[in-house]
């Protein structure tokens, strides 16, 4: 396992420090790995243009080969993903596609589109998300450093869509602590162990706490849960509407930047 | 714009550009004074900067005795009579209607009683070269006395005399302090804009033109009206200490001070906001209002909305023009006064719609509205302040701005636990991202700032600010500063007693 100093980093640690922290922790953990294990992302969506969204960081992201199992959630794909998909095709990502009805729950489709996908490591992604091209190489390249049942990321940066405000936390506690032994991490960012999930009963059927209900799980069977560096991934608040409060200001808490529009920097994509 | 500062930075040691391209426009307004105007020109034929880029243009404003060209003058040297009648007449009238048909980049207003360095306007132009966001004012020093003929000048300047033309002058240690305080205008705060004075300043041709020109409908005045308005469209105020002039006598604001202050307060105070200190002495409404506020009234009551509008304006002579926002087409549904769901829009609506303050725009009742939707709202002007506010949101505007002062942001929200959100904004940051070809929100990000924090973070700033003796000690502090005489003194003593009475004794 790395032992690095970022875990000991605070909220004076600047962005370009951190930055350099990762780049660090990449090169000593990618010079031991020669080849990658298979990976399958699973995805459940009910909004076309998250969707849209989603692929287009897929396509981007430099892990070599992946299965993609996309859940359409009461949607059809539009003439525009299929193109995406195509793209996908091309450069060595298989992509399956199931449909389910509105009575089904957000806990039984990503549990049934765990059990159609044959990765030996199952990558959740969530599409309203952002996730940079590095994102499902960092978690593979944690989880053989580790040998943990499931990594997942820490919670550094959040999207606020009301401020269209990226705030920065940092942080040795809390959601926002890296590279350290946790039993949560970021929902968005889960990858399993193929015998692990399923052992811990993938994501349950519930239509809320699909995550907690996957990271109990594994935590309860004995199962290990590292929470590596956060940046490459970009939480999201959306809008909701206004009788239904979020309380999304606490986020605010701490916070050691604020950038106007998504974070602009090549580890989260670049610019959007 | 070629690159974009930051707030008002500008470059440091700044030197002479050694191959000018910029042709300028010497723009003298002047009515009567023709030995004073000679040695003007006689100064200007000494000026370092390239004669082939400098035309003179001197606009005679109706002098009883027809101003002349004397010999010794710029090469290109023209004299433009504005011939006057009711509504063409003065300094501003005269200046807008002549500079109107001039092609020259730069235009460089002077006075008509100035001597200039020989590298004045070299000094003034080495800023527009650099860029063309900027308006420049020279330094001065008051004369009370001079001896010489234009002949005798040009030579003496000519013979790098300038600083020994006078053994005896005077600064004006108001304006200098001001200046000094604002760390030379980088810093101008609201009320840098005082500091813009026209006898020397110059500006781009087309910067000119976007502003408008003086504002017409002032005789005097016009140059810190003028300044007001460089300020909030966010151009850069320079004061170049190296473009040095002496300024032939004293000017007539010193010497008739409380007849220029009664012609000149209310007439300035109409469309500069930041004069509250005026505008508190009469209830009547002015022209250009202090907030431009956008209000989300969706679930609001009208005592919110009222409660939150006294805030706002707790200070006197300051004024609002709100825009409601609501799904106002609702109210034309067929309704009973008893059990209608929507009174508490009806109420707003029904209070409000005759009074001018305020205006009523339709949103759907389930919007989402984003900030960069928010900020094309805004039309930008003399107003100093941009407020955005969901009604219900519980803050105080007025700490809000102050906030928004004290961070020197161009932009700082609140959000609340309910997610709710409020926000202002400084005009010069919203006037310069109006021309940048970014988003607004992203440009005031980078060339201003913005700062959000959630109510929580907002209460721990703000905390103890309304406790009444800490506001006091903070008046006594400022105030005693002032005291620099026995009579200082005594007066000061005499306003703490009676502001004391007035709060133990209430309004009596």
């Amino acid at each position: 396992m790395a032992s690095n100093s970022i875990n000991t980093m605070d909220r004076f640690t600047s962005f370009s420090q951190e930055i350099q922290a990762i780049e660090a922790i990449r090169k000593s953990r990618r010079s031991r790995i020669k080849k990658y294990p298979t990976v399958s992302v699973v995805v459940s969506t009910l909004r076309p243009n998250d969707l849209s969204s989603l692929l287009t960081q897929l396509l981007a992201q430099t892990l070599p080969t992946f299965e993609l199992v996309l859940g359409l959630h009461t949607i059809d794909l539009l003439p525009s993903h299929k193109k995406q998909i195509s793209a996908l095709n091309r450069r060595k990502v298989k992509v399956i596609t199931e449909k389910f009805s509105k009575e089904e729950t957000l806990g039984e489709i990503l549990t049934a589109l765990a059990k159609s996908s044959s990765g030996e490591f199952v990558a959740k992604m969530d599409d309203d998300d952002y996730y940079g091209p590095e994102h499902l190489r960092d978690l593979l390249d944690a989880t053989i450093d580790t040998s943990a049942d499931v990594v997942g990321r820490a919670m550094n940066y959040v999207y606020l869509e009301p401020l269209q405000l990226t705030v920065r936390r940092f942080a040795p506690h809390g959601t926002q602590a890296v590279e350290l032994w946790s039993d949560w991490v970021c929902g968005g960012t889960i990858l399993a162990k193929r015998e692990s999930a399923e052992a811990a009963g993938w994501f349950g059927s519930g239509s809320t706490a699909v995550d907690r209900f996957l990271l109990s799980g594994i935590t309860n069977n004995g199962g290990k849960i590292w929470r590596t560096f956060g940046a490459g991934y970009i939480y999201r608040r959306t809008f909701t509407f206004h009788t239904y409060v979020t309380n999304y200001s606490k986020y605010l808490n701490g916070a050691s930047d604020q950038v106007v529009g998504l974070w602009d920097h090549p580890i989260f994509g670049g610019p959007r | 714009m070629s690159y974009q500062p930051y707030r008002f930075s500008r470059p440091a040691g700044l030197s002479l550009v050694a191959r000018p391209k910029l042709s300028v426009a010497v723009v003298i307004a002047c009515r009567d004074g023709q030995e004073k105007l000679d040695l003007v020109l006689a100064s200007l034929a000494a000026q370092s900067y390239p004669s082939a880029l400098t035309s003179v243009y001197v606009i005679d404003d109706g002098s009883a005795k027809a101003l002349t060209l004397p010999k010794v003058k710029p090469l290109k040297t023209r004299l433009i009579t504005y011939k006057n009648s009711p509504g063409k007449w003065g300094k501003t009238a005269a200046t807008n209607d002549c500079v109107d048909r001039l092609r020259e980049d730069v235009f460089w207003f002077i006075d008509a009683d100035m001597v200039f360095e020989p590298d004045h306007l070299a000094h003034h132009m080495k800023w527009h070269h650099d860029n063309d966001d900027y308006a420049v004012l020279g330094w001065k020093r008051f004369v009370k006395t001079w001896s010489y003929n234009p002949e005798e000048l040009y030579a003496a300047l000519k013979g790098g005399a300038f600083d020994q033309l006078h053994s005896e002058s005077w600064g004006k240690d108001l304006w200098e302090e001001r200046v000094k305080r604002t760390n030379d205008l980088v810093s101008p705060a609201l009320d840098g804009y005082r500091t813009f004075v026209g006898a020397t300043f110059s500006i781009r041709n087309n910067r000119w033109r976007e502003l408008g020109g003086y504002n017409r409908d002032l005789i005097t005045g016009e140059d810190i009206e003028l300044g007001w308005r460089i300020f909030t469209q966010g151009l850069r105020t320079v004061i170049d200490r190296s473009a040095n002039s002496w300024h032939l006598g004293y000017s007539t604001v010193e010497s008739n001070k409380d007849q220029i202050h009664r012609h000149n307060d209310p007439s300035l105070a109409q469309v500069i906001p930041q004069m509250h200190g005026v505008r508190a002495k009469s209830s009547f409404a002015w022209s250009v209002p202090t907030y431009q506020v956008f209000v989300d009234v969706r679930e609001t009551t009208l005592s919110q909305f009222i409660e939150m509008r006294s805030h706002l304006l707790a200070l006197p002579g300051t004024n609002a023009h709100f825009t409601l926002l609501a799904p106002w087409k609702l109210l034309s549904k067929r309704y009973s006064p008893v059990g209608d769901i929507y009174a508490d829009l009806r109420e707003i609506r029904n209070w409000l719609q005759g009074d001018p303050q305020y205006a009523l725009e339709e949103i759907d009742a389930s919007a989402q509205i984003s900030i960069e939707t928010i900020l094309e709202k805004f039309t930008h002007g003399s107003t100093p302040y941009y407020i955005f506010v969901e009604a219900k949101i519980d803050i105080d505007l007025k700490d809000l701005v102050d906030q928004l002062l004290a961070s020197e942001q161009g932009f700082v929200g609140v959000v609340d636990k309910f997610d709710r959100r409020a926000f202002a904004l400084i005009a010069p940051a919203l006037g310069r991202a109006l021309e940048s070809d970014d988003l607004l929100y992203r440009s005031i990000s980078s060339q201003w700032g913005v700062l959000w924090m959630n109510d929580d973070q907002f209460a721990v700033l703000n905390q103890g600010k309304h406790n009444r003796l800490r506001r006091f000690m903070r008046y006594l502090k400022r105030e005693g500063k002032k005291v620099n005489s026995p009579l200082q003194l005594v007066i000061f003593v005499k306003k703490i007693t009676s502001h004391v009475l007035r709060k133990v004794l209430g309004r009596g």
